[in-house]
Formats: structure tokens, C-alpha cells, sequence
């Protein structure tokens, strides 16, 4: 049961007292939360480019026999999934039609890509594997190279 | 010659149980995101650790108290009520981070998906529990530990620049990302001072029945223990940031840990990673599941120790019996445990003032520890690692929002 004062509903001083360190955090908290920025977008962005270059890494690693293919199909697979999620994520929807376009775009092409890399591993088709980690590279380059204006 | 074994499997122990899901992870993602920057953030964590570990091995030894047993005596049964809950919601949380963790080595080296081996994973654990002693387990695992010492080797084998490395050591502010900074600074110190580690030991000075006379081991033991398994998480965020920093490469999936190894090593490296995370998780697992039993029979005042077969300690076999099967829930329903693993070190470092406060005032209570209390010095560290805990508590939570990722 909640303490109120003497015939009101308002919390007594002790419960207030006790409840600000709690407002604070969640105050806090939620102030960090928001909705999509601008910011968050771009660092979306480099984390969508940071994964196509892992998924690079991986395949590398498989074609020089450093990685077994199991391990390196089923890296593979959740990265081109991770960046499914990333193109559906809410995140975009802060940016201009100019910029989302064009890393919607981008990242359609890693996610494929990716995914083609999982399937040439399984296939142990080490030239298609060696022509998408091409691609991987420029799509990846590509999607930094997409201009987000964080200034507000 | 018995006490020189001693001090070596102690110091073996430190070094092996130092490194686990949160602290590999934690400190790749700082190499990966800040190169050597917060070197120092883990050389914090190793130094704040060996104190406490030092501590509540002292306390046990010299009151034959472990640490919850204190707590609840000096403190009395509510406040108690208050740690245990906050201490059993974060153990339970780092232990399905730690199940999780052995899971995922499992899927690196089967390509069967981590939720199909949670339970088993988790069912292993226990039978462990269940058959074995506490010498088994914490020394036996620990040994097996040592193969994280593969990050320090594959570190030195790409030949870091030194100067920067040692610029790391010394703390300072961000060029960029300041959130995201900071909630990897918090979540380094929360992986590395995990309450459940000095709880542990604590229990372990009792179960091994330590008097005044190991008080030199008990110094030895965590000053170089916790020191050299320090040296093994910066292992890891020097190899990160030699290998996935240059190429922008962000740690956000432990899919990406292998190549760490692999770039070092290659197919040894892959292999060497796989063991390191399986190994390093199931001990870190086990300890928590344990500790996490010694917690509730310690403070409620059952029978307890690994050491007796579970008939003639039943409820404090049936906790963890209890404990492990639930925290493998979280990875068998697929959540995503690197993000476990950064809210689990978060949470661990917010729990940090409930046992290091109390733990002060124990150290300098003479019922206690007689005339082997804490000098100025012991003091001030502990008074300086308390207000650490206390501004990590406050700052965590809207760090874990805005620079958890």
C-alpha cells in the first residue's frame, strides 16, 4: 500500500523522498531512449558496414583453411540476417528520402551478397566466393560513403 | 614444498577463471571500437578484484565466516533479503551468459544452433555439480582454463606497438563516441569485479577450512592470480585491436571472436578459440551456480558444501538443481547473448556497492577479523572501489540505453 499524506492521494515526503533516485534513472533513461535520430542512423550505418566486413573476414578465413565451413556457413547465414534486420529497422525512417534511398539500397545488396557467400561455402565454389568478396568490399565502401547529416 | 603446489594452483585458478563470456567479449569490443584506450579499464577491474578477492579470503579464514553468513549476522536478515534477492538476480543473469557462451562454442564447432545445446550444456553442469567435489571444480576447470592464455600468446605473436599499448594503461577521455565509451568502461569493470568471483572464494577458504596460517597464500593467490588473469582479457583487446579495428569491424555478434584467433594462428586458432570459450564459460557457469547455492544455504542457514554428497545437503544440492535447468531457458529460447552479456556485466557492476559496503565494514570490524583488519592502505582502495561501485550504479543504466548499442 502506498503512504499518501493525511487525507489526500499525494505520496507522503518519505515515499517521494525515496522514489526521486528511481525518477531519476528512469528520467535519464528515457531521455537516452527516443525515437530515431539521425545519429542513430549513421550508427547504424558503420554497424550494417561493420558486419558486410566481417562476413568478408569469415569467407577470408574459410578460403585460406584458417575457418572450417561449418562454422564459417553458420556466421554467415546470421550476418546476412543480421542485415535483414538492419534493413527493416525503424532507424531509417529519420533520414531524408536522398540518404535512406540510397543505404537501403546498399544494404539490400550486402545482405544478398552475404547470403551468396554462405552458399558458396556450402558449395566450396572458392571462385564465386573470391567475386563476391569483391562485391562485399564495394557495397560496403558504398554504404559509408552515404552522406547522413548528424548536425541538427 | 605442499604450500608452494598451493600457491601455484591458486595462482593457476586466478589465471583460468579470470576470463569468461563478458570479460572476452567486453574487452574485444573495446579493442575492436577504441584499440588500447581502455587498457586501463580492465588493469582497474584485475587491481579492484585482487583487493576484494584478498578480503573475503582474509574474512574467512580469519572468522571462519563466509561472506553472505557475515553479512546476515552484522547486518541483520532484512538487509540481507534485499543482497540476496540483488545478487541471485545477477548471478542468475551472468550464468545464462555463461551457458550461452558455451553453447555458441558448441555451434562454432558443430554448426548445430546454440538453443539445441542450452539444456545440455546446462545438464552437464549440473551432473558436475551433482558427482563431483569442490576441489574438482574449481581447480580442475581452472587448470583447463589456462588455454585462454592463447589470447596473450596470439597478442604478442602480432606484435603490438608497446608504447601505445602502455599509453592504454593510463585512463583517459574519449576522441569519440564518449556514451558508448564509458558503457564499455562500466561493462569491463562489471566483468571483471563480478561479485560472485570474491563470494567464491570466500566460500572456498571455508570449504578448504583456512586459518591464519594461509594468510600469505591467500595475498599471493589474488594479487598474481587476478593480476596474470588481467593480462589475459587485455590479450583479447590487444588482438582486437589489431585485427578488427583497422577495418572499422565493431564486435556485435560472437561470431565474430574466432577470427581473433584464426588471424593469429589460423586452424589452430579456430581451435584454440572454440576450447578457450567452451572451457572459460562452463568453469565461470559452474563457479556462479555454486556460489549462487552458497548464497541462499550460507545466509539461511542450511547445510552446505560441495564437498558432501547432496542427501546430506539437500536444499542446497536442490538450488542449483534448480538454478542451472532456468538460466539455460534464456539461451534454448534464442535470445541474443552478446546483448545478455553486456546487460549482465551492467547489472553486475550496479550490484557492486550491496556486497563491497557491507564488506568494508566487515574488514574493519574486530569481532570479525580480530587483529587482522584492513590497514589505511587496504581502506582506502576498498573506500575508492565502493564510490567506483556507487557512480557505476548510478551511471550504468542510462549508459546501457544510450551506449549499449
Amino acid at each position: 500500500m502506498l503512504a499518501t499524506s493525511p487525507g489526500t492521494s499525494i505520496p507522503s515526503a518519505d515515499v517521494r523522498r525515496r522514489a526521486r533516485p528511481v525518477l531519476l534513472v528512469t528520467a535519464l533513461a528515457l531521455a537516452a531512449c527516443g525515437g530515431p535520430t539521425p545519429e542513430k542512423a549513421a550508427q547504424a550505418r558503420d554497424r550494417a558496414a561493420s558486419t558486410a566486413t566481417s562476413a568478408g573476414l569469415v569467407a577470408s578465413a574459410w578460403d585460406s583453411g584458417a575457418a572450417p565451413g561449418i562454422y564459417a556457413s553458420d556466421a554467415l547465414a546470421g550476418m546476412a540476417k543480421a542485415l535483414e534486420k538492419d534493413s527493416a529497422a525503424p532507424v531509417w525512417s529519420a533520414l531524408p528520402g536522398p540518404a535512406r534511398d540510397p543505404i537501403l539500397r546498399e544494404l539490400g545488396i550486402l545482405r544478398a551478397t552475404t547470403a551468396a557467400l554462405d552458399s558458396a561455402v556450402r558449395r566450396r565454389d572458392r571462385p564465386t566466393l573470391d567475386a563476391l568478396r569483391g562485391s562485399l568490399g564495394d557495397h560496403g565502401r558504398a554504404l559509408t560513403a552515404v552522406e547522413i547529416d548528424t548536425v541538427p | 614444498m605442499s604450500r608452494l603446489i598451493e600457491i601455484a594452483l591458486g595462482i593457476v585458478t586466478g589465471i583460468g577463471g579470470f576470463l569468461e563470456a563478458g570479460s572476452l567479449a567486453t574487452a574485444a569490443q573495446a579493442g575492436s571500437e577504441f584499440r588500447y584506450d581502455l587498457i586501463w579499464a580492465v588493469i582497474v577491474g584485475a587491481v579492484c578484484l585482487a583487493f576484494l578477492v584478498e578480503m573475503s579470503g582474509r574474512l574467512s579464514a580469519i572468522s571462519k565466516h563466509t561472506i553472505p553468513d557475515a553479512l546476515r549476522e552484522r547486518f541483520g536478515i532484512r538487509f540481507f533479503a534485499v543482497a540476496l534477492i540483488i545478487m541471485e538476480l545477477v548471478m542468475f543473469m551472468v550464468m545464462a551468459t555463461e551457458l550461452g557462451g558455451v553453447a555458441i562454442a558448441l555451434e562454432f564447432a558443430s554448426g548445430v544452433s546454440y538453443r539445441w545445446w542450452a539444456l545440455p550444456v546446462g545438464f552437464v553442469a549440473w551432473i558436475l555439480l551433482w558427482k563431483g567435489t569442490f576441489g574438482l571444480i574449481e581447480k580442475g576447470v581452472s587448470v583447463l582454463g589456462l588455454i585462454t592464455l592463447a589470447f596473450v600468446v596470439g597478442a604478442i605473436h602480432l606484435h603490438p606497438p608497446l608504447a601505445e599499448v602502455a599509453r592504454g594503461a593510463v585512463p583517459r577521455l574519449p576522441a569519440h563516441d564518449h556514451a558508448r565509451y564509458w558503457f564499455l568502461a562500466v561493462s569491463i569493470l562489471g566483468a571483471s569485479i563480478s561479485p560472485y568471483l570474491f563470494a567464491f572464494y570466500s566460500a572456498g577458504a571455508v570449504e578448504d577450512k583456512w586459518d591464519v596460517s594461509h594468510l600469505t597464500i591467500n595475498r599471493i593467490t589474488a594479487g598474481f592470480g587476478m593480476g596474470f588473469g588481467g593480462i589475459v582479457a587485455i590479450g583479447a583487446l590487444i588482438l582486437a585491436a589489431i585485427v578488427l579495428h583497422p577495418l572499422d569491424v565493431q564486435v556485435d555478434s560472437f561470431a565474430q571472436l574466432p577470427l581473433l584467433l584464426t588471424s593469429a594462428f589460423g586452424r589452430v586458432g579456430f581451435a584454440l578459440f572454440v576450447c578457450s570459450l567452451a572451457i572459460a564459460c562452463f568453469g565461470a557457469a559452474q563457479e556462479i551456480a555454486l556460489t549462487a547455492a552458497y548464497m541462499l544455504a550460507q545466509g539461511l542457514g542450511w547445510r552446505w558444501s560441495e564437498n558432501l554428497p547432496p542427501a546430506e545437503d539437500a536444499r542446497f544440492s536442490l538450488a542449483y538443481t534448480i538454478l542451472i535447468p532456468l538460466a539455460a531457458v534464456p539461451a534454448a529460447a534464442g535470445v541474443d547473448i552478446l546483448k545478455l552479456t553486456n546487460i549482465s556485466m551492467v547489472l553486475s557492476a550496479a550490484s557492486l556497492p550491496v556486497i563491497v559496503a557491507p564488506l568494508l565494514i566487515l574488514m574493519n570490524d574486530r569481532r570479525y577479523v580480530r587483529d587482522y583488519g584492513n590497514g589505511w592502505f587496504s581502506n582506502t582502495v576498498v573506500a575508492l572501489i565502493t564510490a567506483l561501485a556507487f557512480v557505476l550504479a548510478v551511471v550504468s543504466f542510462p549508459l546501457l540505453i544510450k551506449g549499449g548499442g
